[in-house]
C-alpha cells in the first residue's frame, strides 16, 4: 500500500493564530501522507494542533483569526493551501468531507434529515429534488439506520446521539468523497454506540476504498481503526509509524509516556494494580516557534542538547519516524 | 419509612437502601406530565478506605444517584446513612455539620470553583465552616493542603483561571480534603482531563486514600479508569444496578449480559487484537418510560419471555458477586 501515490500529502504545514499576545504557532511544520484506502490517525492531547491541522486541510479556519503561514496541502498534486475559496467549495463535499464530535451543532434543526442529505446531493451532484430524496433514503439505509424512509421525515432533535452521527456520516459520504476527515467522531458517544459507529466506518472504508484522517485522543480507538499513526505534541509531529509498530515500540518518550499513563482494561487480572506513569507538568504555550525540544521540560530522558536544539525527525525502522535525540530503547531487541 | 432509622447499621461508612429518585417532567404544552425514573431502587455499601466504582452509560442514573446521596437533591424514597446515621431525612441545618464527612469533586473544576475567590479563600471556606483548625492555624493548613495535592504554597494567592485544567482539579480535591472527610463522591472527576494529566490525578486520589483512609464513591463512564481505581464496581443500567462485584471478578468474569456487552465494546490499545464484541442493537430506551421486567430485555441477546414481565432480583452468585439476571443462578 505504501507504494501507491499519496491521495493527500501535507508538507511542512504552518498554521498560526493571531492573538493579543502575538501569533500562536498552532501547527508548526507538520507533514504526513494519506494513500487511497488508508486510515491515518492524528493523535495527541488537547491543544496539540490535531484539529487545527484538519481544519487547515478543509480551509475552514476563521479567516480573521488564523492563517496558513507556510507549507503545502497537496490533494492529488493540487495545492489546497493556495486554492481559491470558489475551488474549495467544490473540493469540500466532493473530494473531502468532514464529520465532527457533536453532530447536533452540525445539523440544521429546522430541516428534516432527509432534506439535509438531499440538499447536498442537489448541490454537488445536480440531482433533481425527487432523485435526491430517493438517494437520501438509500444513504440512510447504508449507514444502517432502521426504517430509513420514516427516519428521513424526522428532525435532528428526534434522533439519539448515535443516530445523529450516522446521519452526519450519510451526508459526508453522499458524494463519494475520496477522503473523510473524522474529528473525534465518537468522543461524545457512549461506549456501546461508539462501537457501532467504529464498525460502520470500518465497513464503509472496506466497501468504498475511501481514505480516512481520524483525529482522536483515544489510543484504544486508534488501535481499532488506524493503519498509520501520527503523534502530535505542542503543534509538531513528534512521531509517526504503522499502528502495530507504534504500539509495540514507541520511540518518542512522549508517546511511551502516554501509553504508560493509560489505564488499561483487564489491569486487575494480575491482582496487583500498577501505579500509572505520570508525565509531569503540562503542555507548553505555543507563543514562539520551537527553538528546542518542546517536550524536554517534561521528559525523563532530556539532556542539555534537547534544551538547545530542535530534534529532527529520524528513521526508526520501516515507516517509523521520531523527533528525539534520545529515543526509547527498542524493547524488541532490533535497532533503528 | 423503616424501623431501622436510628443507630448504627454495620461497619460501612456510607450505605444506601432502595434509593429512588424520580423527576417529574412535562413533555410538551398539552402532553401529560411524565416521570423520569433516574434512580429506581439501588442499594450500595461503602466501607472505610474503600473505592466503589459506579459505572454506566449516559442517562443510567449514576450522577443522579451521586447527587441524591450528597443531598443536593432530595430522594423520592429510600434510606441514606453516613457513619450509620440516617441523613436523607435531615433538614439542611442539621445536615450541615455532617457534611464535613461527605465531600464531592465534580467533573468540571472550572465551573465548580468561584472565579472571584483566590485559591486561599476557596480552601479557607471549608476550614472556617467546619471549624477544622483555629483561625490562627488556617494559613498553615492551606499551605499543607496545597502541598498535599502537589501545588506550590504560592498558589493560595492566585485565582482559578491562572491554573490549567489538571491544576484546577487539584484545587477541587484540596477543597474536598480540607474538612478531613470520611467519604468523597467523585463525579466524573477525571473525565475531562487529558491522559497524561488524568494519570497524575488518579495517582493523587489513590495516594490520599492510602494516607488518610478516605472512601470514594467513584462515578465514571470510563471502564478502564474505574477498574484501575476501584476495589468494587457496580454497573447501572436505566436506573438500576444490574451487577456489583469485586473488580477482579467483574472484569474477568462479568455475569450480567449488559456488563459483558459493555466491556466487550471498550476499544483496547492493542492493534490487531481480534474483536469479540457483543453487539447491542439500538439505543438505550427512555427513562421516561422504562421497559417492563428486566430493563435490559429490549437489547439483551439472551432475553427470554420471563425477562419481559418479571423484574430480576439482585442475587448473590458467590461471596462478593451479585447480579440481577434471570439467567444467572448461584454456583
Amino acid at each position: 500500500m505504501t507504494d501507491t501515490a499519496p491521495l493527500l500529502s501535507v508538507r511542512n504545514l504552518q498554521t498560526r493564530f493571531r492573538t493579543d499576545g502575538g501569533e500562536v504557532h498552532a501547527v508548526d511544520g507538520v507533514s504526513f501522507d494519506i494513500r487511497p484506502g488508508q486510515t491515518v490517525a492524528l493523535v495527541g492531547e488537547s491543544g496539540c494542533g490535531k484539529s487545527v491541522t484538519s481544519l487547515s486541510i478543509m480551509r475552514l479556519l476563521p479567516a480573521r483569526a488564523a492563517r496558513i503561514a507556510g507549507g503545502e496541502i497537496l490533494l492529488n498534486g493540487e495545492n489546497l493551501a493556495t486554492a481559491t475559496e470558489q475551488r474549495m467549495r467544490r473540493v469540500r463535499g466532493n473530494d473531502i468531507s468532514m464529520i465532527f464530535q457533536e453532530p447536533m451543532t452540525s445539523l440544521n434543526p429546522v430541516l428534516t434529515i432527509g432534506r439535509q442529505i438531499a440538499e447536498t446531493l442537489e448541490l454537488h451532484e445536480g440531482l433533481t429534488r425527487r432523485e435526491a430524496g430517493e438517494k437520501a433514503i438509500h444513504l440512510l439505509a447504508s449507514v444502517q439506520i432502521p426504517e430509513p424512509k420514516r427516519r428521513a421525515a424526522e428532525y435532528p432533535h428526534e434522533l439519539s446521539g448515535g443516530m445523529r452521527q450516522r446521519v452526519m456520516i450519510a451526508i459526508a459520504i453522499a458524494c463519494s468523497p475520496k477522503l473523510l476527515i473524522a474529528d473525534e467522531p465518537t468522543t461524545a458517544l457512549d461506549v456501546t454506540i461508539q462501537a457501532q459507529i467504529l464498525d460502520l466506518l470500518a465497513d464503509l472504508k472496506e466497501r468504498t476504498n475511501m481514505a480516512m484522517l481520524f483525529i482522536t485522543h483515544d489510543l484504544g480507538v486508534v488501535a481499532e481503526i488506524a493503519d498509520h499513526v501520527v503523534v502530535m505534541y505542542a503543534g509538531r509531529k513528534i512521531e509517526e509509524a504503522p499502528v502495530a509498530d507504534l504500539y509495540a515500540r514507541p520511540r518518542h518518550p512522549y508517546t511511551a509516556g502516554l501509553f504508560g499513563a493509560l489505564p488499561v482494561l483487564g489491569s486487575s487480572a494480575g491482582g496487583q494494580t500498577d501505579r500509572l506513569n505520570e508525565i509531569p507538568g503540562s503542555v507548553p504555550s505555543l507563543r514562539s516557534p520551537a527553538s528546542h525540544c518542546t517536550f524536554a521540560p517534561r521528559c525523563p530522558r532530556s539532556t542539555d542538547l534537547c534544551r538547545a536544539e530542535v530534534p529532527p525527525l529520524a528513521g526508526q525502522g520501516a515507516g517509523h519516524l521520531a523527533a528525539c535525540f534520545h529515543p526509547e530503547p527498542d524493547q524488541k531487541g532490533g535497532t533503528a | 419509612m423503616t424501623t431501622r432509622d436510628t443507630g448504627s447499621a454495620g461497619p460501612e461508612v456510607l450505605s444506601v437502601q432502595d434509593l429512588v429518585k424520580h423527576y417529574p417532567v412535562r413533555r410538551g404544552l398539552f402532553a401529560a406530565p411524565g416521570t423520569v425514573h433516574a434512580v429506581d431502587g439501588i442499594d450500595l455499601r461503602l466501607m472505610p478506605g474503600e473505592t466503589l466504582g459506579l459505572v454506566g452509560e449516559s442517562g443510567c442514573g449514576k450522577s443522579s444517584a451521586g447527587k441524591t446521596i450528597l443531598g443536593l437533591t432530595p430522594p423520592t424514597s429510600g434510606v441514606i446513612r453516613l457513619n450509620g446515621r440516617r441523613i436523607d431525612t435531615l433538614s439542611r441545618g442539621s445536615m450541615r455539620p455532617l457534611r464535613k464527612d461527605l465531600q464531592v469533586v465534580f467533573q468540571d473544576p472550572f465551573s465548580s470553583l468561584n472565579p472571584r475567590m483566590t485559591v486561599g479563600d476557596i480552601l479557607a471556606e471549608p476550614l472556617r465552616n467546619f471549624d477544622v483548625v483555629p483561625a490562627s492555624g488556617r494559613d498553615g493548613r492551606i499551605a499543607e493542603l496545597l502541598d498535599r495535592v502537589g501545588l506550590p504554597a504560592a498558589a493560595a494567592g492566585r485565582y482559578p483561571y491562572e491554573f490549567s485544567g489538571g491544576q484546577r482539579q487539584r484545587i477541587g480535591i484540596a477543597r474536598a480534603l480540607a474538612p478531613e472527610p470520611k467519604v468523597i463522591v467523585c463525579d466524573e472527576s477525571v473525565s475531562a482531563l487529558d491522559v497524561s494529566v488524568q494519570a497524575q490525578v488518579i495517582n493523587l486520589l489513590m495516594d490520599l486514600q492510602r494516607d488518610f483512609g478516605i472512601s470514594y464513591l467513584f462515578i465514571a463512564h470510563d471502564l478502564a479508569v474505574v477498574e484501575h481505581i476501584s476495589h468494587r464496581v457496580a454497573v447501572m443500567y436505566l436506573g438500576r444496578i444490574v451487577e456489583i462485584a469485586d473488580k477482579a471478578a467483574l472484569y474477568a468474569r462479568p455475569q450480567h449480559p449488559y456488563t459483558e456487552a459493555l466491556l466487550s465494546a471498550v476499544p483496547r490499545p492493542e492493534p490487531g487484537r481480534a474483536r469479540t464484541r457483543i453487539p447491542l442493537k439500538g439505543d438505550v430506551p427512555s427513562p421516561l418510560n422504562p421497559p417492563s421486567g428486566c430493563r435490559f430485555h429490549t437489547r439483551c441477546p439472551l432475553a427470554i419471555d420471563r425477562c419481559r414481565t418479571e423484574v430480576p432480583a439482585m442475587t448473590k452468585l458467590r461471596p462478593g458477586h451479585s447480579v440481577a439476571c434471570h439467567l444467572r443462578t448461584p454456583d
